[in-house]
C-alpha cells in the first residue's frame, strides 16, 4: 500500500530537520515549493499524504493543494503553516479541501501523529474505493446472470452501475 | 395762494400802514416776487425732506454697521481661536479678542500697556514663540510653539496671521488657537499607527520565527533520539571491549556491535548530527536577529532626542520588515558611513517601516504572482550637513492624480484593511515638523517610486538650548 508522503516548504532546513526526523517512521520525499511539489507528485507520485507550508513564493499553500487535489484527488493535505492567519486558514480549507491544519513551531509528537491520522484518512479513502470497485466487479456480474431479468422485475433495485458508480 | 407768497404784500402793509393801497402797477412785480418765493419754499422743502431721508438712512446704515461690527466681533471673539494684533516694536496687544482676556485672565487694560508682552508672555518661559514672533518678516505667519503664560499651564498653540510694517512699527494681526488637545489626539493617532503597523507586522514576523522554531526542534529531537540510538552502539561496543578484555566471545559480540550499528543508523547519525547542530545554531542566530531587530524598532518613545545609528536602526527595520517583500522584491543596499545624528529614533524606525511597506506593497501589485521580483533599494548617505535616506522600489509609481495628497491624513488608494493613509502623513509630521527635515519622492508611472528622508545632522529643531547658543 502507498504511504508516501510529500513535504513542501520554501525553507530548506526546514525540509532537512523534517527527514532527520520522520526518516525512520515515513517514507518521505520534499519539495522546495509549490511547482516543485507538483512535479514531484507528477514524476514521482502518487503520494498517500503532502503536506505543505503555508506562505510561500509564486504559489502558496492554499493555492498548492488545490492543484493537488486536481491531480490527485486521493492525496491527503494538511498545512503546516507559521502563519496563524485566519484569512489564510479559510482559504486553505475552502481552497484546499485540507485535512488537517498545523502550525508552526508544531511539536513532533504532534506532527508525527498528524502524519499518522493523513494516512489512515488515506487508507480509508483508498479503502472506500476499494471496496466499491469490488462491489462493482460483483454487481458487473450478477448483472450478467440470467437471472438478473427476474431478480429486476421483483425488486425496486436500480441498475446496478449505476448504484455503485456514486462510490467512484 | 399759499401763505408765503403774501410776504411781501404783508411787508408792505406794515412799512406804510394798513391803510396803504397797493398800486395796481406794482401788482406784477409782487407777483413775480411771490413766485419766486414759492419757487424757493419748494426748492427747500425738497431739500428739507431729502436731508431728513438721508440723515434717517445714515442712522440706519449707521445701525447696520453697529449690528454687522458686533456680529462679526461675535463671531470673531466666539470661537476658540483668540483674534489678536500684536505691535511688536512696543511689545503691546492694542486689540486682543474677549475670548482672549477671559482665557488668560487679564484686564484688557494690562495688554495694551506698552511692554504688556514681556509681562504677559515673559521671554525666560516663552523662549520658542517670542523667538518666532521676532524672526517673522512681512507677509503671512503660521506656526505652532507652545506657551506659558506667566509660566503656569503649558499649551500648544497654532499662531495664524500677517506680519506688516505700518509707520515702522512691526505688527503680527491674525488667530491664537489652543491645540493642545489636538496634538494629543494627533500624538494617540500616531501612537495608534505604529501599533497597527507593529500588528501587520506581527504576523509576517511570527512566520519568519516560527519556521526557524520548527526546524531547530526537528534537528534537536533529532540529534536527542540519535543519542539513545549512540548509546546502544556503545554499549555494544562496550561489551565488545570487556568480550576482548576477559576473552570472551569476541566474534559473537564483534556481530552485535555490527547489529547494532545498523539498528542505529550510525553513519546517518554521524553524517547528520553535526549538520542538524550547525542548522540549529543558525536558526538560533535567526531568531535572535529578529528579536533583537524587534527591540531596537520598538525603542521606547523618548522625550528627547537621543544620539543613533541609522544605519544599524534600518537594518533592523528590514529584518523585522523580511516577511514583507521577501516573496516579492530582491533587496538591495548601500550604506555609507554616517555620522550618529540625534533624533527620535523610535519614531524615525517607524517612518522607515512605513515606506519599506508601501515599497513592498508597490511591488506586489507589480509583481502579482507570477514569480518575478523587483528591486527594493535602500540607500543612506552622507549629503553637506543632511544625512539622506533613500528607499526605492520598482513598483506601480504614484498616479498622477494621487501625487499632491499622498501626504494628506487618511488618504489611500490601498483597499480596506491594507492601510488607513495614515502612514504618509505620520512620516512628513516626523520628518519635517520633529526633525526640520524633508520628505519628498520621486515617481514614474509602471517604473517605480523612491522616497528621499533628508534629516539635517545639525538639528535645528526650535527650543533647544545648545542650538541657539551655537546660532
Amino acid at each position: 500500500m502507498n504511504e508516501r508522503v510529500l513535504f513542501v516548504d520554501d525553507e530548506p532546513q526546514l525540509l532537512e530537520a523534517i527527514q532527520r526526523t520522520l526518516r525512520k517512521q515515513v517514507d518521505l520525499q520534499t519539495a522546495g515549493g509549490g511547482e516543485e511539489g507538483l512535479r514531484v507528485l507528477r514524476e514521482e507520485g502518487p503520494f498517500a499524504l503532502v503536506v505543505s507550508d503555508m506562505r510561500m513564493p509564486v504559489m502558496n499553500g492554499a493555492q498548492f493543494l488545490g492543484k493537488v487535489r486536481e491531480q490527485a484527488p486521493d492525496t491527503v493535505r494538511v498545512i503546516l503553516s507559521g502563519q496563524a492567519d485566519f484569512q489564510a486558514t479559510i482559504a486553505a480549507v475552502n481552497e484546499g479541501h485540507i485535512y488537517r491544519f498545523l502550525s508552526k513551531p508544531c511539536p513532533f509528537d504532534q506532527l508525527l501523529a498528524a502524519v499518522h491520522d493523513g494516512l489512515n484518512q488515506h487508507r480509508l479513502v483508498t479503502a472506500g474505493q476499494m471496496l466499491c470497485k469490488r462491489g462493482f466487479e460483483v454487481a458487473s456480474k450478477v448483472s450478467q446472470s440470467p437471472y438478473i431479468g427476474v431478480a429486476r422485475s421483483i425488486t425496486t433495485l436500480g441498475d446496478p452501475p449505476h448504484f455503485v458508480s456514486k462510490c467512484g | 395762494m399759499a401763505p408765503q407768497q403774501s410776504l411781501l404784500r404783508r411787508q408792505l402793509k406794515r412799512f406804510f400802514g394798513t391803510a396803504f393801497v397797493i398800486p395796481a402797477e406794482w401788482q406784477g412785480f409782487i407777483a413775480a416776487v411771490d413766485s419766486a418765493y414759492a419757487d424757493f419754499e419748494v426748492d427747500r422743502e425738497l431739500t428739507e425732506r431729502s436731508t431728513e431721508l438721508s440723515s434717517q438712512e445714515l442712522l440706519e446704515a449707521n445701525s447696520d454697521l453697529v449690528k454687522s461690527r458686533e456680529m462679526f466681533r461675535l463671531m470673531a471673539e466666539s470661537t476658540k481661536a483668540i483674534p489678536f494684533t500684536l505691535n511688536l516694536t512696543r511689545g503691546c496687544f492694542p486689540y486682543i479678542g474677549a475670548q482672549g482676556i477671559a482665557d488668560f485672565g487679564i484686564a484688557e487694560s494690562e495688554w495694551r500697556v506698552p511692554g504688556a508682552l514681556d509681562v504677559i508672555f515673559p521671554r525666560q518661559f516663552n523662549d520658542e514663540i517670542r523667538r518666532r514672533f521676532d524672526e517673522c518678516r512681512s507677509g503671512q505667519f503660521e506656526f505652532v510653539s507652545s506657551l506659558s503664560p506667566r509660566n503656569d499651564r503649558r499649551t500648544e498653540v497654532r499662531w495664524t496671521g500677517t506680519c506688516e510694517f505700518v509707520e515702522g512699527a512691526k505688527y503680527l494681526r491674525g488667530l491664537m488657537l489652543d491645540v493642545t488637545e489636538l496634538r494629543r489626539l494627533g500624538r494617540e493617532l500616531a501612537a495608534a499607527q505604529k501599533l497597527e503597523a507593529v500588528g501587520r507586522l506581527a504576523a509576517g514576523v511570527a512566520h519568519e520565527i516560527n519556521t526557524p522554531v520548527q526546524f531547530v526542534s526537528d534537528n534537536v529531537q533529532f540529534v536527542r533520539k540519535s543519542m539513545t540510538d549512540i548509546a546502544t552502539v556503545i554499549q555494544a561496543y562496550r561489551r565488545l571491549q570487556h568480550a576482548v578484555q576477559s576473552s570472551g566471545d569476541i566474534e559473537g559480540a564483534g556481530r552485535l556491535a555490527d547489529e547494532a550499528e545498523k539498528a542505529a543508523d550510525l553513519d546517518y547519525i554521524m553524517q547528520n548530527a553535526p549538520l542538524a547542530l550547525d542548522s540549529s545554531i543558525e536558526g538560533l542566530g535567526r531568531i535572535a536577529t529578529i528579536v533583537r531587530s524587534m527591540k531596537e524598532f520598538a525603542h521606547p518613545d523618548q522625550a528627547q532626542k537621543t544620539l543613533a545609528d541609522l544605519n544599524q536602526a534600518i537594518r533592523s527595520t528590514l529584518v523585522i520588515a523580511h516577511n514583507e517583500y521577501k516573496y516579492v522584491a530582491e533587496l538591495d543596499t548601500r550604506f555609507d558611513d554616517l555620522p550618529p545624528i540625534e533624533c527620535y529614533l523610535g519614531e524615525i524606525n517607524q517612518v522607515v517601516l512605513n515606506l519599506l511597506v508601501n515599497a513592498a506593497h508597490a511591488i506586489a501589485d507589480v509583481v502579482k504572482d507570477t514569480g518575478n521580483r523587483g528591486r527594493l533599494s535602500v540607500r543612506t548617505r552622507l549629503d553637506g550637513d543632511a544625512i539622506e535616506i533613500s528607499i526605492g522600489d520598482t513598483g506601480t509609481g504614484i498616479p498622477e492624480a494621487a501625487r499632491e495628497n499622498v501626504f494628506d491624513p487618511f488618504f489611500t488608494t490601498k483597499e480596506v484593511g491594507r492601510g488607513t493613509g495614515q502612514g504618509l502623513a505620520i512620516a512628513r509630521s516626523v520628518v519635517v515638523n520633529k526633525h526640520g527635515g524633508t520628505l519628498r519622492f520621486e515617481t514614474e508611472c509602471g517604473k517605480g517610486t523612491t522616497f528621499f528622508i533628508r534629516l539635517p545632522i545639525t538639528t535645528q529643531v526650535h527650543g533647544t538650548g545648545k542650538m541657539r547658543a551655537a546660532a
